[in-house]
């Protein structure tokens, strides 16, 4: 019997109760010196980019990402987007937009010193954020991280919050007392999410073990980085997602780099989502700048979880097209990947899709860009002029 | 036209300041919303910044080259009214500098210095920011063992032991004076109020153990209820009239209470106050009385130490079990029930040429009201009643009466009456008989007096219980041995057993 | 009415509360199939079932996560530690995400940790601490620690009630040593109220946890040579009640602190800065702190002898304030 080929990785397994037919008894050459005694599984092979990045596979064992040498990317499949409307693409499609022109004017509010902090963006990772949060029901618990602004939107926050965030306002969502995308609502089932990141899965496995306690069908999703699926919540919570058959999704945004630090040296496994089996649970791992297949992927997700087949592990794979932060240079990129990256915009990718098939044309697209400026300005004058905290407002709310 | 500065943003949560790279405009140019203006470069970063409002670039104020703390100025925009309108508005982002006077509440300012009051946040507070510390005036000062502020002396004194002598009035340099039965010499608490009750008697200082709690066996000390051994007075007595300074002397007598001012009309010799019913009937009775039955009234000393000291020691814990406060009245309830018990003969009444002893003891207890009349309420079987019962009975009927909620049968069934010239300050009283009963007991004032134990001079709390009776039917004789089982009881009062639950 | 020991009213408490409020349910490793380590959801597994008993794996971080993420949901999950030692592995849990999440944005985390703590068990430095400091240090938080079967199930209910995330820490020493009577049916001790537990004129202690009643057994032997000691045990650290502070050292003018956590930074240290902050002024002496010494909790009997308070070294403490 012969494992399913993966990776390009193989690996033949003694076949138990057979007199030496079919039972392979030669043992491959490992890569640890003397044979294990016992069934012998290698590992998937890992490949390494320039700056340490893991090249990451596609679960057809394609490549995701401009390589090799600036790669373009595929055209998106018009299979899958047979699954939707041509309004529940247009809506998507703006959630994206929207997304990208609030965060270019952060960019600007932030130098024109108007934000204090820090600021951090997600750009090239619209595609992800919205078609996670358009999968699922307004009362799915939800945990958004700071670089899915377009998750935000769908779960219906509006622009003028938004921007009382970034302003620090006394009326914002977080009262001025934390950081720009660490909003939440319960009414809106959408958790504020903490700076360490992946310690809200547990947290949102918990939401959605709680409803399930409560007879609800409610399937719980967060993000995480490539990043936090090195900390211990990580895994945690996946094993008890695994054990408890648990209504959860996680997706992991494996932008290739945490910080500074690129995936080549956050995990030694081939791809994220290889840990899934560990776990007990499915994984998949999807190109994250191609909004079909990211959709396809969670409403797969959602789909399972809500029949009570359990929990998923997705993989999304996209670029960080900015640095960590606003104040991050981003010098430890190799020249030229953001660049290449660039190519494989999951709005522009979006975009040309939308339009070959006649579903957008310039027109539309030019008001509609008019119309989010229109109501973007609006609401960062309107949440500028919102009145600031006062001081010993700091000694309120710390109790229930 | 307004003008809008461009500001050094911070790039960063540990950049402090920026370089000016590059002007991308120059004065007089025109600046659209939004489009870049210069560049400049961070520790972290090279960045551009865009301008926030249309109008035109009128002033540099940092060069190229120059390098700007964040939040200052970089150059000056003017812009027209309705651009500038939103982004004119104050500061950028919050700043911490605002912090409102609320927050302020500098533990500089001196707060007035109150009897033994701490400003403690609310109970329903959990760890909100405290109130500023109280009696600064004491912390500054504090330093060292010593105590600092000690105009001079080398004496340790407790900040308990300061702040009771300052609120007393009681200098320093008197507090030097006394002797200590701390550790090393220290004066204590205790200490302390010892020599105020003797300064108040005008007598000497001496270190005794205080009513308040079990003494502690200090070396040459006995234990209360025991004689004190001689000390020499440390200084001589202080005349008895003259003011202490700080003492609470203040310029007269205390104000007279309402009920006793009489209203003038001005240049009248007199006023005539014609009696109401209440007044007309209580001269009645006591005319009626004093015709009736021929008073003669004993006196009786009787030594309260025990009683005080009791009382102090369990007055707060009575209070929290019991629900009501603990006075003095109960142990006299308490004394005369069983007093009476023994001598059955001052509890009758007189019928015709028939003296009826009365078994039941039902105990009247004068009450003055604050309006200036006297109620009688009777309290039913003391008999029956425990110490914690004639207590309970005693406050309910006190409270009853001055909130004027007694009913009939409250003040009538007398057997005998106790009243308290002592509340107001009588040394002793003869009272007058509440008819029909053939008695009444009057309780003085408690003083602490030199006495004599064993030919040693003590500080005891002492009073004096006086009884008016009829002489037809009660003699000398048993008013006399009444009196002094009263004292007896009283003098050895049992605390074993009169509060359950307490001890 | 009945006596009760700690344990069994801490069990009826928890019971109670499961029965009376179906959204209560309580998780943590080895509660449901065994009971607990130590016994306290004895048959809780046969009464409620395993949706309400859940039986987790080896991950306190995710058992603090899960309750936090319930809790918002609208369940009231009591969440078990085995051992108090062990909450530094959901330490996390706790400081960034439960204690700070209504302060962010308005959500309430209605939680408890149980923490079964404290030493004198022979238990190493593993399976002996008492930690409550480093949480009495984290705003959002509540913390409370029943030192009598009445208080344990008084304090658990109110726990399990309360809006905020409460830790309880429960004395494992005490649980089958002390026992009184319990009244039956429903009553909870308001957090945040401390408890006379034997009034005195002379000297007070200020104590909690265990070592209230080696305090009562100081008191006793001091009671003989004419010191009357007060004793209130603070029941709540988080909040904690200053009116009853106040109110003792007004009373008696001299103090001391005890309690089985070690020293520096202990519990101890937030109320002596209390007292000397707000009530100098009724200072007759200086207040003193017997405490656990500064270490690891250490194994061998003559070792944690050493390093745990006992009756006579409070009794030791109470007769120098009282003598100064």
């Amino acid at each position: 019997m012969t494992d399913k080929k993966r990776n390009g990785g193989t690996a033949t397994k003694a076949a138990p109760g057979k007199n030496g037919a079919g039972a392979a008894t030669t043992r491959p050459a490992t890569s640890y010196g003397t044979p294990l005694p016992g069934p012998v599984i290698e590992p998937p092979k890992r490949e390494l980019l320039p700056g340490g990045v893991a090249l990451i596979r596609d679960d057809d064992g394609n490549v995701i990402g401009p390589w090799p040498d600036g790669a373009s990317p595929p055209k998106l499949s018009r299979e899958l987007a047979k699954a939707w409307s041509k309004d529940q693409l247009l809506a998507v499609h703006r959630f994206m937009r929207m997304s990208r022109e609030i965060e270019n004017k952060v960019i600007n509010l932030y130098r024109q010193g108007k934000i204090s902090g820090g600021v951090y963006l997600g750009r090239g990772n619209e595609a992800t954020a919205v078609a996670a949060l358009y999968c699922l029901e307004s009362t799915d618990p939800v945990t958004i991280l700071h670089r899915d602004l377009g998750a935000h939107l769908v779960r219906g926050w509006t622009a003028r919050e938004i921007f009382m965030q970034y302003f620090a306002k006394r009326d914002a969502p977080n009262f001025g007392k934390d950081t720009g995308l660490h909003l939440g609502s319960l009414e809106r089932f959408s958790l504020g999410t903490v700076s360490p990141l992946g310690c809200m899965i547990p947290v949102t496995l918990g939401c959605a073990v709680g409803l399930k306690m409560q007879g609800k069908k409610a399937v719980g999703l967060t993000f995480t980085g490539d990043g936090a699926t090195s900390l211990g919540d990580f895994h945690e919570a996946l094993n008890f997602a695994g054990v408890w058959k648990a209504p959860f999704i996680l997706i992991v945004e494996n932008n290739q780099f945490a910080y500074s630090t690129p995936t080549g040296k956050q995990f030694a496994c081939a791809r994220i989502s290889d840990r899934a089996a560990g776990y007990g649970m499915p994984g998949t791992t999807v190109d994250g700048t191609d909004v079909l297949k990211i959709l396809n992927a969670v409403k797969t997700a959602v789909d399972r979880a809500r029949k009570g087949d359990g929990p998923t592990l997705i993989e999304s794979v996209t670029m960080r097209m900015r640095g960590h932060s606003e104040h991050d240079d981003a010098s430890y990129v190799p020249k030229g990947m953001a660049d290449a990256w660039a190519a494989w915009d999951p709005i522009n990718r979006f975009e040309e899709y939308l339009m070959s098939e006649r579903i957008l044309d310039q027109v539309a697209l030019d008001r509609m860009l008019a119309e989010l400026s229109t109501e973007i300005e609006e609401a960062v004058d309107w949440a500028f002029a919102q009145p600031p905290n006062e001081g010993p407002e700091a000694a309120e709310g710390v109790y229930a | 036209m307004a003008r809008v500065d461009i500001i050094m943003p911070q790039l960063g949560e540990s950049i402090a300041e920026g370089t000016v790279v590059k002007w991308l405009k120059k004065p007089g140019d025109k600046v659209g919303k939004d489009e870049s203006v210069l560049e400049i470069t961070t520790d972290k970063v090279d960045s551009e910044i865009p301008s926030p409002s249309a109008g035109i670039l009128v002033e540099i104020v940092a060069p190229e080259g120059t390098t700007v703390g964040i939040g200052k100025p970089l150059g000056i925009l003017e812009t027209d009214a309705t651009a500038a309108a939103g982004a004119a508005k104050s500061a950028p982002a919050p700043e911490a500098a605002k912090a409102p006077e609320a927050a302020k509440a500098s533990p500089d300012v001196k707060t007035p210095v109150t009897a033994g009051d701490s400003v403690l946040p609310g109970a329903g507070a959990p760890m909100a920011a405290p109130a500023p510390p109280p009696e600064p005036a004491v912390v500054a000062h504090a330093s060292g063992g010593n105590g600092g502020g000690n105009g001079g002396s080398d004496r340790f004194y407790s900040p308990l032991v300061k702040r009771i002598a300052r609120e007393e009035g009681i200098a320093l340099s008197e507090l030097d004076r006394l002797a200590g039965t701390g550790q090393g010499g220290r004066v204590t608490k205790d200490d302390l109020l010892g020599y105020m009750e003797q300064r108040k008697a005008g007598g000497v200082a001496m270190p005794q153990a205080q009513p308040g709690g079990m003494p502690m066996m200090m070396p040459g000390q006995m234990p209360a209820g025991m004689p004190m051994m001689p000390m020499m007075p440390q200084f001589s007595p202080m005349p008895q009239f003259m003011p202490m300074p700080g003492m609470g002397a203040q310029a007269g007598p205390p104000a007279t209470p309402p009920a006793y001012k009489i209203a003038r009309e001005p240049g009248a010799a007199e006023t005539r106050i014609p009696w109401d019913n209440i007044r007309k009937k209580i001269a009645a009775h006591m005319v009626m009385s004093k015709s009736t039955s021929p008073h003669v009234t004993s006196c009786a000393e009787v030594d309260v130490t025990t009683i005080v000291s009791f009382r102090e020691t369990y007055k707060d814990v009575f209070q929290q079990s019991q629900g009501f406060k603990l006075t003095y009245t109960p142990f006299f309830l308490h004394a005369v029930t069983k007093a009476i018990q023994d001598f059955p003969g001052v509890n009758a009444i007189v019928d015709g040429e028939t003296t009826v002893i009365k078994h039941a003891i039902n105990l009247g207890m004068a009450v003055a009201m604050d309006d200036g009349g006297l109620i009688v309420p009777v309290l039913k079987h003391a008999e029956d009643k425990n110490f914690v019962g004639l207590a309970r009975n005693a406050d309910d009927l006190g409270r009853r009466a001055k909130s004027k909620k007694l009913v009939p049968d409250d003040i009538s069934g007398g057997t005998f009456t106790i009243t308290n010239p002592g509340v107001f300050g009588g040394l002793w009283g003869t009272p007058i008989i509440n008819q029909p009963q053939v008695a009444i007991f009057g309780m003085g004032t408690i003083n602490k007096r030199v006495a004599v134990i064993n030919n040693m001079i003590a500080i005891r709390d002492m009073i004096y219980v006086t009884l008016s009776y009829d002489h037809r039917v009660v003699d000398g004789a048993l008013s006399h041995l009444f009196l002094a089982r009263v004292k007896w009881y009283l003098e050895n009062f049992n605390p074993m057993g009169q509060i359950p639950g307490v001890i | 009415m009945a006596v009760k020991t700690y344990i069994e009213a801490l069990a009826d408490g928890l019971r109670e509360e499961m029965v009376r409020d179906k959204s209560v349910y309580m998780l943590g490793e080895d509660i449901g199939q065994y009971g607990g380590a130590f016994k306290v959801t004895k048959g809780f597994l046969d009464e409620f079932g395993p949706e309400r008993i859940v039986d987790t794996p080896l991950a306190e971080s995710a058992i603090i996560g899960v309750a936090i993420g319930s809790a918002m949901m609208g369940m009231r999950p009591v969440a078990e530690m085995q051992f108090a030692d062990f909450v530094a592995c959901g330490f996390n849990q706790l400081i960034n995400n439960a204690a700070k999440m209504h302060y962010r944005w308005g959500a309430a985390v209605p939680m408890v940790v149980r923490l079964p703590s404290g030493g004198g068990v022979r238990g190493g430095p593993f399976h002996s601490q008492n930690p409550e400091a480093w949480f009495c240090h984290t705003p959002g938080l509540k913390v409370v620690a029943p030192s009598t079967p009445n208080d344990a199930k008084g304090l658990i209910k109110a726990a399990i009630r309360d809006e905020n995330p409460v830790l309880y820490f429960e004395h494992k020493y005490l649980y089958r040593r002390i026992k009184e009577e319990v009244p039956d049916g429903d009553f909870a001790i308001e957090i945040g109220k401390a408890d006379i537990k034997r009034p005195g004129a002379d000297v007070s202690i200020i104590t909690y946890g265990s070592m209230v009643h080696l305090s009562l057994e100081a008191a006793k032997k001091l009671a003989a040579e004419g010191i009357d000691v007060e004793v209130v045990d603070l029941r709540s650290l988080l909040p904690y009640d200053q009116q009853a502070i106040a109110g003792t050292v007004r009373k008696t003018n001299r103090a001391v602190v005890v309690h089985e956590a070690t020293r520096t930074c202990g519990f101890a240290a937030e109320v002596m800065a209390f007292i000397v902050e707000e009530l100098f002024t009724h200072l007759d002496a200086p207040v003193k702190r017997v405490t656990s010494i500064d270490a690891p909790v250490p194994y061998s009997p003559p070792l944690e002898d050493f390093f745990m308070p006992n009756a006579d070294k409070i009794a030791a403490a109470v007769r120098e304030v009282a003598a100064f």
